[in-house]
């Protein structure tokens, strides 16, 4: 009984360590978002969207700020974009937003797809019933932290921007996480 | 012996505090199953309503609602990501459909929106595909995940999962993702009966 309480008591201790120490350790490091634990890490996700875009998401923790984490956000933003050997990103207003030419050109292509039923009427259709997470034993507070989602256009030299102004320089973006602390 | 039943249970404690947490952690896909590989599913009464007889292509875009009492964003990006492995390119969040709506000058209420409002919309822009997703702690060992995927066009529930589970060792594979498998599930009947 002693010894099994013995490795229990380590086990628990071990994992529950391993979790704070992940908590600790991370707090002022930029990395990837490999899953938080019951104290929580945070970290960059991100979606590739085409070869120009990316869905990138920045997800902080109860302790850090939403301005960290949205120059956090612009570090992987920018992070990404030099990979493709690109100066610039535009923050999209939504996934697949047009922002230059090339893109209104390619929005274009895809609404000619002929024959697509955009209206269908369904008779005696039923009503939308949204679902709803039913409560517990007890009331639960909500665990809300800073994130920013968004997806991001990265800027080459060949791209006409409608507003070049929206443009968001990668080297800048960089220094500006310089500054904060942040070691990309 | 006092003692090392305080100890036994200070050990329980705290494995149930470090192991049922949420983590949201990517979850690989078993090549062998096409499915999260995960320790539970979702049992058959949790899967309420199913229509199949969709032809996916014929959507613009999924609209993502995803909501939960534990970093509600998180679980967003989960679910996109979920999305993206089965092919869906445009993902947008009620946030993003307002701006593209906006972008459209089609105008939705500045409040709440209806299954009306996305009907006006699907028949107007685009047509949308419902993903409405949720997960939440209930207290103590108690969770809930649901699923609810709805044609924008005419409000029909083309699939809807209710699976709440007392977990003690991992929410994302013991509630998260056997939800998300019953998306790829769906996912696979639709586009097999479509061919």
């Amino acid at each position: 009984m002693s010894s099994l309480s013995t490795v229990l008591v380590a086990f628990a201790l071990v994992a529950f360590g391993t979790t704070t120490y992940a908590q600790s350790s991370k707090e002022l490091l930029y990395g990837p978002f490999e899953g938080g634990g019951y104290m929580t890490t945070h970290g960059y996700q991100e979606l590739k969207l085409s070869e120009s875009r990316w869905y990138v998401a920045y997800h902080g923790s109860q302790d850090t700020s939403p301005e960290w984490v949205s120059i956090a956000w612009a570090t992987r933003s920018a992070q990404l974009c030099a990979t493709i050997g690109a100066k610039s990103f535009v923050q999209l207003r939504y996934p697949f937003e047009a922002v230059a030419q090339r893109d209104e050109r390619m929005a274009e292509q895809e609404d000619g797809y002929a024959g697509v039923p955009f209206m269908q009427h369904v008779a005696g259709a039923p009503t939308y019933i949204p679902i709803f997470t039913p409560s517990g034993p007890r009331a639960i507070p909500p665990v809300l932290g800073p994130s920013k989602l968004a997806a991001v256009r990265c800027v080459s030299d060949s791209d006409v921007l409608d507003d070049p102004g929206r443009a968001i320089s990668i080297q800048s973006s960089l220094e500006k996480a310089k500054q904060s602390g942040i070691t990309p | 012996m006092i003692g090392s039943r305080r100890a036994l249970v200070c050990a329980i404690v705290g494995l149930v505090v470090a192991g049922c947490s949420t983590t949201y952690k990517p979850l690989a896909i078993d090549p062998k199953t096409d499915l999260y590989d995960t320790t539970t599913s979702v049992p058959p009464g949790g899967v309420a309503v199913a229509e199949d007889k969709v032809v996916l292509s014929d959507f613009g875009a999924v609209l993502l609602v995803a909501d939960s009492n534990r970093y509600p964003s998180r679980l967003e990006f989960v679910a996109r990501r979920a999305l993206a492995e089965l092919g869906f390119r445009n993902v947008v969040n009620i946030e993003e459909l307002r701006r593209w709506a906006e972008d459209k000058k089609f105008k939705l209420p500045s409040d709440r929106l209806t299954i009306e409002d996305i009907k006006g919309f699907s028949g107007a822009v685009k047509p949308l595909l419902i993903v409405d997703i949720r997960y939440g702690w209930l207290g103590d060992t108690q969770h809930y995940g649901g699923l609810r995927i709805v044609d924008g066009r005419s409000g029909v529930s083309l699939l809807t999962v209710s699976h709440p589970k007392g977990v003690w060792m991992n929410v994302d594979q013991e509630v998260i993702y056997p939800v998300l498998n019953e998306l790829r599930k769906w996912h696979r009947r639709v586009t097999t009966k479509s061919v």
